[in-house]
């Protein structure tokens, strides 16, 4: 299993920290962290968001 | 119809074989399950009639037929209308009945009892029941083709209906990835890829601890580990935006777009990015939950699920990232 860790720079509610945090304990985890955005990051960002992930599902494992 | 019986049963199972549970063989009897008729094993009446009296009867009937002299009746939901009945017609063999559903309670909201704190209580979830849980039931009594045709022709509408039917599975991280692991595994779908946005991302992780062989790959947004140092609580200026029961727009959409921090801080950190369509739609959703207690009950398991816990050595990598 392989894992995808995200979050907004300045999400207030679940810091990013716990995202490096996270893919830390997760072996072979990636990690994104987009700029300028909190708890919302994945609508602000949607494009770039869905790109991401499905280059992630699509990658080879 | 299913029959478990305790001379038929290999299984383990405390009710068919309780000498394998710190029981003796005498304390073993019998499950009769029959299907209602038109549901689950049972096949489709062939005339209209078959109201929960002449269900009641049939058991009754069945009962006799199997050579069960003595027995008691259990029903939930349709089948507590039927166990109700059961009871009303007294039948020889019965001799008590059990139900986990009140129809006729429900029914008659007004005359019941709301003396002792239990009473107040039961009303309370009866009548969030009414007014904010029973959509599915209009929904299925009087426009069943409607949502018949998205059951059949999506696996999203049929997930999202099973979850709903269930409204307590909103409140607990455990119970979601429970229902979504059942989902998985009824559709047959082998490794899934999970994606999983906030306390959704919780539910995800918990899907992967608990079944990780379901799960091909998996997208974690706004996410933390489970046990990790100062999860268990919001930071005072989170609770005081969203958590207290008068929230302020501003304060609110903070906390899911920066646009709005006070100036200073805007001036350091500029949100160029923040397109005003996904503040403007967050600002009319703003407070429409399902029901008026959902959003406290959710961050309340969601905090509890991701807080540190002292004695679980899962969790032994997490607590010594602290120092």
């Amino acid at each position: 299993m392989q894992a995808f860790v995200t979050n907004g720079d300045s999400d207030p509610m679940i810091l990013p920290r716990y995202s490096y945090l996270l893919v830390g304990l997760i072996p072979r985890a990636q990690v994104k962290i987009y700029p300028d955005s909190a708890h919302g990051f994945l609508f602000q960002h949607h494009a770039a968001f869905a790109g991401d992930v499905e280059a992630f599902l699509t990658s080879a494992s | 119809m299913a029959r478990l019986g305790h001379r038929a049963a290999g299984g383990r199972r405390p009710v068919t074989d309780p000498a394998a549970h710190g029981g003796t063989a005498e304390d073993a009897f019998d499950l009769v399950l029959p299907s209602l008729p038109g549901y689950g094993f049972s096949g489709e009446p062939a005339e209209t009639g078959w109201d929960p009296g002449r269900i009641a009867r049939t058991w009754v009937e069945l009962m006799d037929r199997l050579g069960y002299t003595r027995y008691v009746a259990q029903g939930g939901d349709q089948g507590a209308a039927v166990t109700d009945a059961m009871g009303r017609q007294a039948p020889a063999g019965l001799a008590g009945i059990h139900l986990n559903f009140l129809r006729e309670a429900l029914g008659n909201v007004g005359g019941l009892p709301a003396d002792s704190g239990e009473e107040r209580a039961a009303l309370a979830a009866m009548n969030t029941f009414r007014t904010s849980g029973s959509g599915y039931f209009l929904e299925q009594a009087t426009r069943p083709q409607t949502i018949g045709y998205a059951l059949l022709d999506s696996p999203v509408a049929l997930a999202a209906w099973m979850l709903d039917h269930d409204t307590d599975s909103y409140y607990t991280i455990e119970q979601m990835a429970r229902d979504a692991i059942a989902f998985i595994t009824a559709k047959e779908l082998g490794e899934a890829d999970l994606l999983g946005f906030s306390i959704g991302s919780f539910v995800a992780q918990q899907i992967a601890l608990v079944r990780p062989a379901i799960v091909r790959r998996l997208v974690l947004a706004s996410s933390a580990p489970q046990g990790a140092a100062g999860r268990h609580g919001w930071a005072p200026e989170v609770i005081g935006a969203i958590g207290t029961p008068k929230t302020s727009p501003e304060a609110y959409l903070d906390v899911f777009s920066p646009g709005q921090r006070p100036a200073a801080e805007q001036a350091r950190k500029p949100c160029g990015a923040c397109p005003q369509g996904l503040r403007t739609g967050m600002r009319q959703r703003r407070g429409r939950h399902a029901k008026p207690n959902m959003m406290g009950l959710l961050l309340g398991d969601s905090q509890s699920w991701a807080a540190p816990a002292a004695d679980c050595p899962r969790h032994a990598g997490v607590r010594d990232e602290r120092r």
